[in-house]
């Protein structure tokens, strides 16, 4: 008996090869977007300006924090398609609360919370009415985008109020980046944290690993799911209201197809839509390799529809690099 | 049956090895046309990934197959389905909105043209099947309507109407009421003397003496033997079957019966459970025996809040509110599920993570984690269960059987758990484990706590300090420790 426990114990041994192929293989986004910019800066001399930069960091931090907000709810096993509705009610609740004369700071906090709220309904219809995420986002979509709509009465109100913008939408004393910027690495930051270092985030792995194995470790999954959409909600939100701030002006135009894009970064950055994995740096990264790549197709003059094409490539791309990548792990 | 009636299929020395177990190593076996050979084994034994090698699920890692006569490579299902292979599941397969008829002719309808179904021909060929095989059943009916005995007939059905050589019978009688029993048995024979090669797989040893020609019986992956059944009594293929080791191991040994720690009145369910009162001692091993459908597994996710029900469960006579796992959980009651990748593990997550998921306040505070802690916790519950890990961030996917338990029970031992339910607690796990888990358990008992063990092996529940037999979703008889034998067990679980 003594001989058999030795043959069926399962050691790995420590292959150093197969230690760099690893290495390689989690941090390839990473790589790839060192890549990506190298081979930029040759297709572009435009690429490498500070301007530049920093333009592309503006313009992805809204999605980069939509992205955080997906990437939680797709750990779970979800997906929330309505981010992009709830981007248009932030932005003409915070018009419309503005307008009637709502401090600033105030109206960020309020919306944000309202987002929240409609996020939990999202979460709620997943968790208690067991309805398929897709599902219950892709109704909520619609009706986030018509109760936009709903909201926005009359003619488009213009943003005056400074404070809001400066928050929002100012240069910063660093370098003349933008507050976008900012706050975007700010959330990352926060995100990092949840996911890795609280116990929130250690069970929405699990809740995403095996729902069911979960719920039998005592894992209070409903709410914890509840609280995964309620922060896609609240992240929407914020993004909806730095559009807002960034164009000074409330409408439910903003945010379509914004959920794409989110979901696009949170797959590109290797998180599985089946649940359970996906890192918050990762998510962020996704973003902007989507970002440099149509950034770099701006500057060399591609046309926007061949830009289509390109960019759906390249998610496919990404994505068989990062199931190849889990299927070399496994 | 004569030995030189014609060999249908071989599988010679074939082997297995899953990471961290082997499966199967150099099997020998075959069939003949005309006989019913009985595969028998405890769980874990083989016999599943045997058959699922046969059917084209796994592929072996060494030996080959042999089809009358001719080396094939049955790598997919539809291959092993082209041969003449039919395997008839447990889970039986049948589509159920579909009807009788194109259940049978799933995959293959009759056309009148290319893409166009002749249903009359489908349904008039589907009644002569199942009447040739002597039995009258509605083929317009939905296949999920029928009985579990029928639909298994119809599973058969099928694998007669594809011209199948060789049936596989996984348990089948298992769900079975007894005159349900004796009609499959009898179209069982019946396909005998149509010269099919039947593969009898079944735990139940009266029915393997009476109706098959050979066994093959399977220990811990690998051949024991394969001999006529004629001479061998049930003694013997018990002993071939089981061996000494686990025999000897008993588990619990309780002293005192006065602190009652459980007790459960007039449990039931709205599907199943009927009337169910027990009571549970410190310091016991209580056993739970039953046949699969009896009500045993419901039992336990009742008393662990994973499924509604109605009825009283005291613990240290105090009535407990079980709306969820986690009220059970906060109480010190744990459950130890039966299908360990579905219900027990996440299998993406590493062993730490596994170990401590139902414990995450021990090493926190405000919900943010000391993952040093984590991890020190982690290499304590290690070393005292003997878990074989490369490392603690080890995927879970990767261990064996008998380590994938050993992390559940870490994890409900780091949350000081009092009772633990096992269901099934050996599945799946090869002997070495197996004695490391009933030690487990009996430290767990001395220590003050008390233990359920559910289980199918008739053995693991003899272990018991006190088995409770269920059959039907009723608690039928309670049996102590010394006078519990295989025989009075089985005779009321059926």
């Amino acid at each position: 008996m003594a001989q058999k426990q030795t043959t069926l114990t399962a050691v790995q041994g420590a292959n150093p090869n197969y230690e760099i192929l690893k290495l390689l293989l989690k941090n390839y986004l990473f790589i790839f977007l060192c890549l990506l910019i190298v081979v930029c800066s040759f297709l572009s001399d435009k690429f490498l300006t500070f301007n530049n930069l920093t333009n592309v960091l503006l313009q992805n931090s809204v999605i980069s924090i939509l992205a955080l907000g997906q990437l939680m709810v797709v750990i779970t096993g979800g997906i929330d398609l309505s981010v992009g509705s709830i981007v248009a009610v932030a932005s003409v609740l915070s018009a419309s609360f503005l307008g009637m004369g709502l401090d600033p700071i105030l109206t960020i906090i309020l919306v944000m919370l309202l987002m929240a709220v409609a996020g939990a309904g999202n979460g709620a219809a997943v968790a208690y009415g067991k309805i398929t995420p897709f599902v219950v986002t892709l109704a909520t979509l619609t009706i986030y985008r018509g109760l936009a709509y709903i909201f926005q009465v009359g003619s488009l109100v213009t943003i005056e109020d400074k404070t809001f913008l400066s928050i929002l939408a100012g240069k910063t004393v660093i370098g003349g980046i933008y507050t976008p910027v900012i706050i975007m690495f700010i959330a990352l930051l926060i995100f990092i944290f949840i996911l890795r270092q609280t116990t929130f985030g250690r069970r929405l792995y699990a809740v995403g690993g095996n729902l069911e194995a979960a719920r039998l470790a005592g894992a209070p999954i409903n709410r914890d799911i509840i609280i995964a959409y309620a922060v896609s909600g609240a992240m929407a939100g914020l993004g909806g209201l730095m559009t807002t701030a960034r164009l000074s002006t409330g409408s439910a135009l903003y945010g379509q197809g914004y959920e794409l894009d989110a979901i696009a970064a949170v797959v590109v950055g290797g998180a599985s839509l089946m649940g359970g994995r996906g890192f918050a740096l990762n998510a962020v990264l996704g973003a902007f390799l989507i970002g440099i790549i149509r950034n770099i197709l701006n500057l060399m003059g591609v046309a926007s529809y061949p830009q289509m094409v390109i960019q759906g490539l390249i998610i496919l791309i990404a994505v068989l690099l990062t199931t190849m990548g889990a299927r070399k792990k496994a | 049956m004569s030995s030189n009636s014609s060999v249908l299929l071989e599988m010679r020395g074939i082997g297995k090895t899953f990471p961290g177990v082997r499966a199967l190593h150099q099997i020998d076996f075959n069939i003949r046309a005309g006989e019913i050979h009985a595969l028998c084994g405890e769980n874990g034994a083989g016999k599943s990934t045997m058959m699922k090698i046969l059917s084209g699920i796994y592929t072996p890692d060494e030996g080959e197959i042999l089809f009358e006569g001719t080396a094939v490579q049955i790598n997919r299902p539809d291959i092993a389905q082209r041969l003449g292979i039919a395997i008839i599941h447990q889970e039986l397969s049948l589509v159920p909105e579909l009807t009788v008829a194109e259940n049978i002719f799933l995959g293959d309808y009759p056309q009148r043209l290319p893409g166009i179904v002749h249903w009359k021909k489908m349904k008039r060929e589907a009644q002569n099947v199942l009447n040739e095989m002597g039995f009258d059943i509605n083929v317009d009916q939905p296949a999920g309507t029928l009985g579990i005995a029928k639909q298994q007939v119809v599973e058969i059905a099928k694998a007669l109407h594809r011209k199948a050589k060789v049936v596989i019978l996984d348990e089948p009688t298992a769900p079975l009421a007894n005159q349900d029993v004796e009609r499959l048995i009898e179209l069982v024979n019946k396909l005998r003397s149509e010269n099919l090669g039947i593969v009898y797989i079944s735990h139940r040893l009266p029915e393997v003496s009476r109706i098959s020609d050979r066994v093959t019986v399977l220990k811990d992956g690998q051949l024991v033997t394969t001999r006529d059944i004629k001479g061998l009594t049930r003694d013997d293929l018990v002993k071939l079957m089981v061996g000494r080791e686990v025999l000897k191991m008993r588990l619990g040994t309780v002293t005192d019966y006065k602190k009652k720690v459980l007790s459960v009145r007039e449990l039931c369910t709205s599907k199943l459970l009927d009337n169910i009162n027990f009571d549970l001692y410190e310091g016991e091993v209580l056993g739970l025996a039953g046949l699969v459908g009896s009500g045993r597994t419901e039992l336990a996710r009742a008393i662990f809040g994973a499924d509604s029900f109605t009825g009283k469960v005291e613990l240290h006579g105090k009535p407990l509110k079980l709306k969820n796992p986690r009220d059970a959980i906060q109480r010190g009651i744990a459950l130890l599920p039966e299908d360990r990748k579905q219900q027990g593990l996440v299998l993406g997550m590493s062993a730490l993570e596994n170990m401590t998921i139902a414990g995450l306040d021990k090493f926190s505070t405000m919900g943010v984690m000391k993952k040093r802690q984590e991890r020190e916790d982690g290499n304590l519950l290690v070393q005292k269960l003997q878990v074989k890990v490369s490392g603690l961030s080890q995927e879970t996917r990767t261990l064996s059987g008998g380590n994938q338990q050993k992390l559940i029970i870490a994890r409900w031992l780091y949350n000081k758990a009092k009772i633990l339910i096992f269901d099934e607690p050996t599945r799946g796990i090869d002997v070495g484990a197996k004695s490391e888990i009933y030690q487990l358990i009996n430290q767990f008992v001395k220590e003050g706590g008390s233990v359920i063990v559910i289980s199918s092996e008739l053995p693991e529940v003899l272990m018991c300090d006190r088995i409770l037999i269920m059959a039907r979703g009723k608690m039928v008889l309670e049996i102590p420790h010394a006078e519990a034998s295989e025989e009075n067990v089985i005779q009321h679980m059926l």
